[in-house]
């Protein structure tokens, strides 16, 4: 159990988000069973009105859960020094079954308001709205995923224990026993490495070939969440340690993803970049179901436009930076390949 | 251009406070017209035209405004339609006491992706039009009633559009001054626009300009003069 | 989507503010303070924080007290030789200090007997037989430099003279502020502490991995011993810091929630003026979500500008007064601290934490009524409500 400001701050803006979450849950109960699309009673007109509500509702969830990763992320960090063995984030997260769990659903969530925010608007573009009951019965569904975010949390802080001792990313991402570490050295450097290039490469010209013939969503949605995923992967394995050679001087065995972060300037942007290139691309994806409404065809196919050119730079940024950090490395100590 | 079809503005429905404002009116305004509701006070004047104006959906019924059936649009749709087609001179004036006269006139471009300054342009151009470039910076506060009204025309005219509604627009303005305005009518109207009046004034509904008026009573629309 | 649509807007909101600077005044100075003292807490626990993670670099890797009848005693010497026959000890140093209260000053000053100075000297030199020299908090409250005299009064009662050879400070000022050191001998002349006796023997050990296993053996082999290593006195401190900035944490969250319902309480009460503004706006083709997105506009500028303003406030606070505001409450345990500086330590992540609490529930509190506030109909409007 650890209570101070940081973990306090924390659930406080956790309760925040799920009060406004279940607000908009509850709106969202009352739209789905009331709602008579082509009606111009009073009561529609009420309904209408609260569906505004709702969609900001949801867009301050997803602005504060986005700060609330990276503030979780931090706290994490703040944490390790007070559980015996734990450096940073990593060893925080991996002191109790509670740390990574909570990362990795608060990342899901990141997805899911996007997700949902954009059918909203898509939606309400059309002069039907044709997807309104699909739409509050998905936002109902993103409900257990706030309480699972703050049930985690919670149960992450208070399950800390300051003298249990606890293995950082140095020892854990080496022993087959710890998750993080069983995928790590099931994808040996080289291999990790070769997907990370794979996946960008297509996920970059499935993007670019989109844009050209706006043929490849669906293809171009799966590639860039590829390219996203194997990028953590790479950021456990083989791509941190290039920003944690170059910017701290740490030695290369250092594989933590987290040490980046402490270099705001480098580490806020990269990780940016890198959501905002998946979770656009996944949108994209999304957007072609969409655009199978005929009224929402048009402004479906042109925020996926958008979405693609999104996801085409903030990835290709992405790989620009990993990159010139591979090639400081590289003249730093002289090779590429250190593993 | 505009079409009403059997449309019945019922509020408070189901309540002991029930008021059915608007009975079963069916009428056709056509476009460049000069039209006119005219009647007794609480007569359902104002209700019409709010249904006309896509200020307000009706209980039952159809309103075509454009070409286009506004009486099924959702809130937001509505908003924009009204936005991009129709300019309303309202019954008090309606303008925003704090802002200067510029700024009022500039108001229904703000939700718009106008440039400002292509917005104060256009507000100008209006303004000189109905001499009141000079008051462009004014509160409103500091106005006569002749020139709050003109610069009510200039915001309903600051979008262009094909419709103006205009609720007893000389109700507060003396005999030269509803002449001036009736002047500001007739040009709107030479410019093709399509012009509806609510009034209970004669100097308004006896001038020539007026090609129809619909006679009100009680909600009902009891004649049709042309 | 057009960007131009939400400048607009932004523009809008910004001048609608402006136009109430009354009522938006009280809500900017509220929302500032409360900014204010939470940043001004967390700089200045940022600070000692960092004061303290640099002391505790100095302190030594265990220390050894002797416990007599449940209190603290004198350690014989002998355990020191002890403890040095303990495989992985690499140094054991006798230490003899204690607190001097200086009634003219109402102060208490620390006095170390040492060998050598574990400070730099800013002035003059490291004090020899009969000499002193003293932290710079000392020096400047009883403006004494090198070469001036300092009485104080030893355990017979008698004064003794000492000639200020120095004056030292340290990176740490928190610990070397209060300080009076002397040679080891003359400290235990001062305080009459037999020779064959220290206040507590520092342990230095070779490997730090083995610290946790020769504190076990220390205190087997001497049962009467208290072993305190480094992680166990930062304990001590963050248990200190922790307390006391936590007390008033607590404090700043309940002015929190107040602030909050303050917040929801002027936001859902409009003004008839304002509600007219705004069901005028609807009217003009203003949609509910373009309104609701001005009020948001209002409520995030306002916002933006306390805590951009509270942030500010508190830094020059803490870092170019040396928070005059907290000090006595959060530094309670000494009263001498004149010019006490602290060292500027605020990071991104403290500024997103002050975000977290101050910004988000503001945001959340005026979410619902910004939103009733936009949804005025704009047929009501037309009547001339
Ligand atoms: N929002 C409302 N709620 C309840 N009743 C309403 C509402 N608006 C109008 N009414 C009622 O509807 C009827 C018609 O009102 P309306 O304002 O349309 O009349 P009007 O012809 O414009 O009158 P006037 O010439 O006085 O402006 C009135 O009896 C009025 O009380
Ligand atoms: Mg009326």
């Amino acid at each position: 159990m650890i209570l101070n400001f940081w973990v306090l701050s924390q659930i406080l803006g956790l309760v925040v988000v799920v009060l406004l979450g279940l607000y908009a849950a509850l709106q969202g109960v009352r739209i789905l069973l009331r709602w008579q699309p082509g009606s111009a009673s009073e009561e529609q007109l009420e309904l209408e009105k609260r569906s505004y509500l709702v969609s900001t509702l949801v867009q301050y969830a997803l602005a504060f859960q986005v700060l609330s990763l990276l503030l979780f992320v931090v706290t994490a960090d703040y944490l390790a020094s007070f559980i015996s063995g734990a450096m940073c984030a990593f060893g925080s997260l991996n002191s109790n079954d509670y740390g990574f769990r909570a990362l990795w659903v608060k990342v899901a969530a990141i997805f899911a308001y996007s997700s949902w925010l954009m059918v909203n608007h898509i939606d309400s573009r059309a002069e039907d709205y044709p997807l309104v009951r699909p739409k509050y019965a998905l936002l109902l569904l993103l409900l257990p995923l706030l309480l699972a975010d703050i049930y985690l949390e919670v149960r992450f802080y208070t399950s800390i224990k300051a003298d249990v001792i606890t293995s950082c990313c140095g020892s854990a991402l080496r022993s087959l026993e710890n998750p993080y570490g069983f995928v790590a050295m099931s994808f040996p450097g080289e291999v990790a490495m070769a997907l990370f290039f794979l996946t960008f490469t297509a996920a970059l010209a499935a993007l670019f070939l989109h844009l050209r013939t706006s043929r490849y969503a669906l293809f171009s949605g799966f590639a860039a969440l590829s390219a996203f995923l194997s990028s953590l992967l790479a950021m456990f394995t083989f791509l941190s340690p290039y920003f944690n050679v170059v910017l701290f001087g740490l030695p290369t065995q250092h594989r933590c993803p987290f040490e980046v972060l402490r270099q705001p300037l480098v580490g806020y942007p990269l990780y940016a970049l890198l959501f905002a290139g998946g979770v656009s691309g996944l949108l994209v994806a999304l957007a072609e179901f969409l655009k199978k409404k005929p009224s929402l065809r048009e402004s479906a196919a042109q925020l996926q436009r958008s979405l693609a050119r999104l996801s085409l730079l903030s990835l290709g940024g992405f790989l620009a930076v990993s990159v010139a950090f591979m090639l400081i490395f590289y003249a730093m100590v002289g090779t590429l390949f250190y593993h | 251009m505009i079409r009403c079809e059997r449309v019945t503005k019922v509020f408070n429905r189901g309540r002991p406070n029930e008021v059915v404002a608007v009975r079963d009116v069916t009428l056709e305004i056509a476009s460049g017209e000069v039209a006119v509701l005219r009647g007794p006070s609480g007569s359902g004047k104002t209700t019409l035209l709010t249904l006309i104006a896509c200020a307000a959906r009706p209980t039952s019924g159809r309103v075509f405004v454009l070409g286009k059936e506004v009486s099924r649009l959702p809130e937001s749709f509505l908003t924009r339609f009204r936005r991009e087609h129709i300019g309303i001179i309202f019954q008090q004036f309606n303008l925003i006491p704090g802002l200067t006269v510029l700024e009022n006139v500039t108001a229904p471009l703000v939700p718009t992706s106008t440039p400002p300054k292509e917005a104060e342009e256009r507000a100008l151009r209006l303004l000189e039009r109905l001499n009141l470039a000079h008051r462009r910076s004014f509160r409103v506060r500091e106005l006569s009633g002749g020139e709050m009204q003109r610069v009510a025309i200039a915001r309903a005219l600051i979008n262009n559009p094909e419709i103006v509604i205009a609720d007893e627009p000389t109700a507060h303005l003396d005999t030269s001054l509803a002449a001036e305005f009736l002047e500001i009518v007739r040009s709107l109207r030479e410019e093709g626009r399509t012009v509806v009046i609510a009034t209970h004034d004669p100097l308004v509904y006896e001038h020539r300009l007026v090609d129809v008026i619909f006679d009100m009573r009680d909600g009902s629309l009891v004649g049709v003069e042309r | 989507m057009s960007l131009r649509k939400h400048l607009n807007i932004l523009d809008y909101a910004a001048r609608f503010m402006l136009r109430r600077k009354g009522k938006n005044l009280a809500t900017l100075l509220v929302f500032t303070l409360v900014v204010f003292m939470l940043a001004s807490v967390v700089m200045m626990m940022g600070s000692l924080k960092k004061e303290a993670e640099e002391t505790l670099a100095l302190a030594p890797d265990i220390t050894v007290q002797k416990i007599v009848a449940g209190r603290q005693g004198l350690v014989p010497l002998s355990y020191a030789a002890r403890i040095e026959e303990i495989r992985g000890v690499s140094r054991v140093e006798p230490r003899v200090w204690g607190y001097y209260y200086d009634a003219v000053e109402d102060a208490t000053y620390t006095i170390l007997g040492v060998e050598s100075l574990p400070f730099a000297v800013v002035e003059g030199s490291p004090p020899g037989e009969g000499e002193v020299a003293v932290g710079y908090a000392i020096a400047e409250k009883k403006r004494i430099r090198p070469g001036d005299r300092i009485i104080l009064r030893d355990y017979r009662g008698n004064y003794v003279k000492f000639t200020v050879a120095g004056v030292f400070s340290s990176s740490s000022s928190l610990q070397s502020a209060d300080i009076i050191a002397m040679p080891r001998a003359t400290a235990r002349e001062f305080f009459g502490i037999p020779p064959e006796v220290a206040n507590d023997l520092a342990v230095y050990v070779a490997n730090p991995a083995e610290l946790t296993n020769i504190a076990y053996k220390i205190s087997l082999a001497l049962p009467d011993a208290r072993v305190l290593t480094r992680a166990q006195i930062r304990e001590t401190y963050d248990a200190i810091f922790g307390w006391r900035s936590g007390i008033f944490l607590a404090s700043i969250i309940g002015a929190l929630l107040a602030f909050a319902i303050l917040v929801w309480d002027r936001a859902s009460g409009l003004s008839a003026e304002e509600k007219r503004e705004i069901g005028i706006l609807k009217a003009l083709g203003w949609s509910t979500g373009d309104v609701l997105e001005m009020r948001t506009y209002e409520g995030v500028l306002l916002a933006l500008n306390s805590y951009l303003l509270g942030i500010i406030l508190a830094y020059l606070h803490v870092y170019q007064l040396g928070a005059p505001l907290l000090k006595p409450v959060l530094l309670g345990w000494s009263t001498l601290y004149p010019s006490f500086e602290l060292m500027p330590a605020l990071s991104v992540e403290d500024l997103l934490l002050i975000f977290m609490v101050s910004v988000v529930p503001f945001l959340a509190a005026v979410v619902v009524p910004s939103w009733r506030a936009s949804t005025v109909d704009p047929d009501e409007a037309m009547r001339g409500i």
